[in-house]
């Protein structure tokens, strides 16, 4: 392989480290009901690490708003624990 | 061993200490502001950045003068569907176009904009103006005939809230501008950090409005972009870049103005650069009796990076100034009164900031065009 092939390589799988744990957060944000406490600190290091000071400021403020702002508008995976805590589904996203 | 083990990987990882520099400084600067995902969105953008498809030359550019590629929009495409093939399959997020009429047909016209622009990024010429102007007229007309909630019923100008009053009028008048404003996105990419600092504060302003991810993703990808472009100025915009950022924001504008979202005037406030220059530079030609789309280097960024230059010695300092000073002071502006809420979005007083910013564009200008003038004198 050459540098081309490992630079893209090291790029696709960091953002796909990133993309994983936005993903994972918001699905947490959903099945908790939203609620900014359960995720620690805003400047926690493993937050850092994976989505920066920017990123992790835009979560925070997402999370606060609550369900009308978070990314998910399917109805839950079984087992997600959304029953009265959270919303079924949100109305907003794109 | 080794050390010959060390000089390998030296040479593999460090290509010169100029090139290590600016990658240690724009990978710093990625991951303080979006952790390892912004790492990843600047070694992409570094990966790409050395394919030899769609190199330019530095004399075929405005006022760069190092050699860079531009792709940068093929950059911001892949990173941005990478970001939101990647929700869609690890979460349960449904993007807007698989849900929604309105999204699907934007992103339709986004998506024409986009192939346009990368036909013009790999092969030079291979479209007619014409043709692309033609296909563009097509595009928005339909989107804005297909999605009568995008025409907004008035805009807050008695003179044009008369015009808006007919449906049909009101979808020409949007039609024109629609296409009017992605050329004049286009030709205000002159400099680095201009066009992606505009599309970096517009799209943070829409995202901390309506918390959609598409513009979260945007505002992701195009501050990344933008801090590889004005580090390094190894990578353009291109056409693909200018003409999907472009479209993506006049529809997602126009949309805001039609459901009384915010203002016209705080959208011409926010996008005040490439529209007072387009306006500015098309008088100037007519005046001058040339033809108003013919490139000439009476820009504004012309201007200011001519009166930069001879300060440093450096070649990408003066060009990334010059895209820093122009987006700061505009759409820069814009982004610190919304932030700071000084003026409330839906105010018709956007219109009072965009009226100061056409005042400091029009004095700027002058006092550049004079100083130089003296200078060759």
């Amino acid at each position: 392989m050459n540098r081309f092939s490992y630079t893209l390589l090291v790029g696709l799988l960091l953002m796909l480290w990133g993309i994983s744990g936005v993903s994972n957060m918001s699905t947490r944000a959903v099945a908790v009901g939203y609620d900014e406490s359960l995720f620690g600190d805003v400047y926690s290091p493993d937050r850092i690490a994976l989505i920066g000071f920017v990123g992790s400021n835009v979560a925070s403020e997402l999370i606060d708003r609550g369900q009308e702002t978070v990314i998910l508008d399917r109805p839950p995976f079984e087992g997600e624990g959304l029953d009265t805590q959270g919303p079924v589904s949100t109305p907003v996203s794109h | 061993m080794l050390g010959l083990l060390r000089q390998r990987l030296s040479d593999f990882l460090l290509p010169s200490n100029k090139v290590s520099h600016k990658l240690i400084v724009m990978a710093v600067l990625a991951f303080l502001t979006f952790g390892a995902t912004g790492l990843g969105a600047i070694t992409l953008m570094f990966a790409l950045s050395t394919m030899r498809a769609g190199r330019d030359s530095a004399a075929s550019h405005g006022i760069s003068s190092i050699n860079s590629s531009r792709l940068g929009g093929v950059a911001i495409v892949i990173i941005f569907l990478l970001f939101l093939i990647g929700m869609v399959m690890l979460s349960p997020y449904t993007p807007g176009v698989a849900r929604d009429s309105i999204f699907l047909h934007l992103w339709s016209t986004v998506f024409v904009c986009v192939m346009l622009g990368a036909a013009e990024d790999f092969k030079a010429d291979l479209l007619s103006p014409y043709f692309r102007l033609v296909a563009k007229l097509l595009a928005f007309g339909i989107f804005l005939g297909t999605t009568p909630g995008a025409v907004p019923d008035a805009v807050g100008v008695p003179l044009l809230d008369k015009l808006f009053a007919s449906q049909l009028l009101a979808w020409g008048i949007c039609t024109l501008f629609c296409v009017g404003f992605i050329n004049a996105f286009n030709m205000a990419d002159g400099a680095n950090g201009l066009v992606p600092g505009i599309a970096t504060a517009a799209f943070g302003i829409l995202f901390l409005e309506y918390g959609r991810p598409a513009e979260g993703v945007l505002f992701f990808v195009c501050l990344m972009f933008l801090i590889f472009n004005v580090i390094s100025g190894w990578f353009f915009l291109g056409d693909t870049g200018s003409y999907g950022l472009g479209a993506a924001l006049v529809c997602y504008g126009l949309l805001g103005v039609a459901s009384g979202d915010f203002s016209a005037g705080f959208m011409a406030s926010l996008l005040a650069y490439p529209c007072i220059d387009f306006l500015t530079s098309i008088i100037r030609r007519a005046r001058k009796g040339m033809s108003p789309l013919r490139p000439d280097n009476g820009h504004l960024h012309n201007r200011l990076h001519r009166f930069y230059s001879p300060k440093f010695k450096s070649r990408v300092i003066p060009n990334s100034l010059t895209g820093l000073t122009i987006s700061a002071l505009s759409s820069g502006v814009c982004l610190l009164i919304y932030l700071a809420g000084w003026v409330p979005i839906e105010s018709g007083a956007w219109f009072v900031v965009f009226a100061i910013q056409a005042a400091v564009y029009l004095i700027a200008l002058n006092w550049l065009r004079k100083i130089q003038l003296t200078e060759t004198a």
